[in-house]
């Protein structure tokens, strides 16, 4: 089966256990859900798959080849990552989704339209933007390298509903084109809504897992 | 009593001119908008330690004990303070740094190698790193 396989992953920063032993399936073209409350690891999970953080033990295999053993290029380009705080690296929308590739004008405004942003966006300047137009903006930037998997990192914690359920239903679209979807958030409606599968983290363990609706967890929040 | 002067060879004057051409080089190569700044401050160093080493010969020569203890004092008010500054400069430096995180990260996460993941803050350390003390800082690009 393809996905990432996660095996016994700890991560230490000083005294503190971020991950603590962490073994799960996060199965290819299906969104996998990571809830659980603040400073629970679920952050760190996410920036493991990319590389971001190396375990300080355990091994992390994607289609069934560590990840440590590939090309960490091309690993970032087939895993890419949206972080929960926007960071806008350019001064222009439009030179924002060209960082580190030519993209033409049209499909820049087709990336622009699939998070909700209009057309003429493109010729504003980023330091204009919202705190929710800036988490878009890095969302079509993410979706400008067609990243085999995405990582989502509290996507619509800056989002008013609408525009989080316009990105539930990109994260679903995602899956529905044979991508694969790791979400993390805090929003339990978007995740009964778009995950297949659900990770409950607590002090850097899994306690629970399993489908949306067997989840005690997300019953009584 | 006669006046000992050690002055520099001609290899040690061209090692000192070829090191202030090399972070000249490194600061138009990478586009730091300071390739004058370390030629300026070279001169500007050269006039001084003439003027340093003529008041030394005059102290040497013609002054006591109590004026060469005086100067050392002197030197060393001096010589802190210019550390002082260095040391502000490097504190300044990691700060830098530190607040690129996030960015740099943002870059690496669309596929960009850690070189040019990190060139935007390169320019930026390098001018901290070659900017003489008394330049003034400026934004980085």
């Amino acid at each position: 089966m393809d996905g990432f396989a996660l095996e016994s992953i700890t991560v230490t920063r000083g005294p503190a256990r971020l991950l603590d032993g962490v073994s799960a399936w996060i199965e290819s073209g299906r969104c996998t859900a990571v809830v659980g409350p603040s400073g629970a690891g679920k952050t760190t999970l996410l920036r493991v798959l990319n590389r971001l953080e190396e375990p300080t033990t355990g091994r992390v295999l994607l289609d069934g080849r560590p990840i440590g053993e590939t090309d960490v290029l091309e690993l970032r380009r087939r895993v890419g990552l949206v972080a929960q705080r926007p960071v806008l690296v350019t001064d222009a929308v439009a030179d924002e989704l060209r960082v580190g590739r030519d993209l033409s004008a049209e499909r820049s405004l087709a990336l622009l339209q699939r998070v909700g942003l209009p057309q003429d966006f493109a010729a504003r300047r980023t330091a204009e933007l919202s705190g929710g137009e800036a988490q878009r903006l890095c969302l079509a930037r993410a979706l400008a390298v067609e990243p085999e998997v995405l990582l989502l990192d509290e996507p619509t914690s800056a989002l008013d509903g609408l525009t989080a359920t316009l990105i539930a239903d990109l994260a679903r679209d995602h899956v529905a084109g044979g991508g694969t979807v790791v979400l993390v958030s805090h929003d339990l409606a978007v995740v009964r809504r778009v995950a297949h599968h659900v990770l409950v983290l607590n002090h850097g363990r899994i306690i629970a897992a399993g489908p949306p609706r067997e989840l005690d967890y997300l019953e009584t929040k | 009593m006669s006046m000992g002067f050690n002055a520099p060879s001609w290899i040690e004057a061209i090692a000192s001119l070829l090191l202030v051409a090399v972070s000249a080089a490194v600061a138009y190569r990478q586009r730091l908008g300071l390739t004058r700044e370390p030629l300026v401050a070279a001169m500007r160093a050269g006039v001084h330690l003439v003027a340093v080493g003529a008041v030394l010969g005059l102290i040497f020569a013609h002054g006591g004990p109590a004026s060469g203890f005086l100067w050392g004092i002197v030197m060393v008010v001096i010589a802190g303070h210019v550390a002082g500054r260095r040391g502000r400069g490097l504190r300044r430096l990691r700060e830098d740094a530190e607040q690129a995180r996030p960015a740099i990260e943002a870059r690496l996460c669309l596929g960009l190698s850690a070189r040019d993941a990190f060139l935007p803050h390169q320019r930026s350390a390098l001018r901290t790193a070659l900017r003489p003390p008394s330049i003034p800082p400026r934004s980085p690009d």
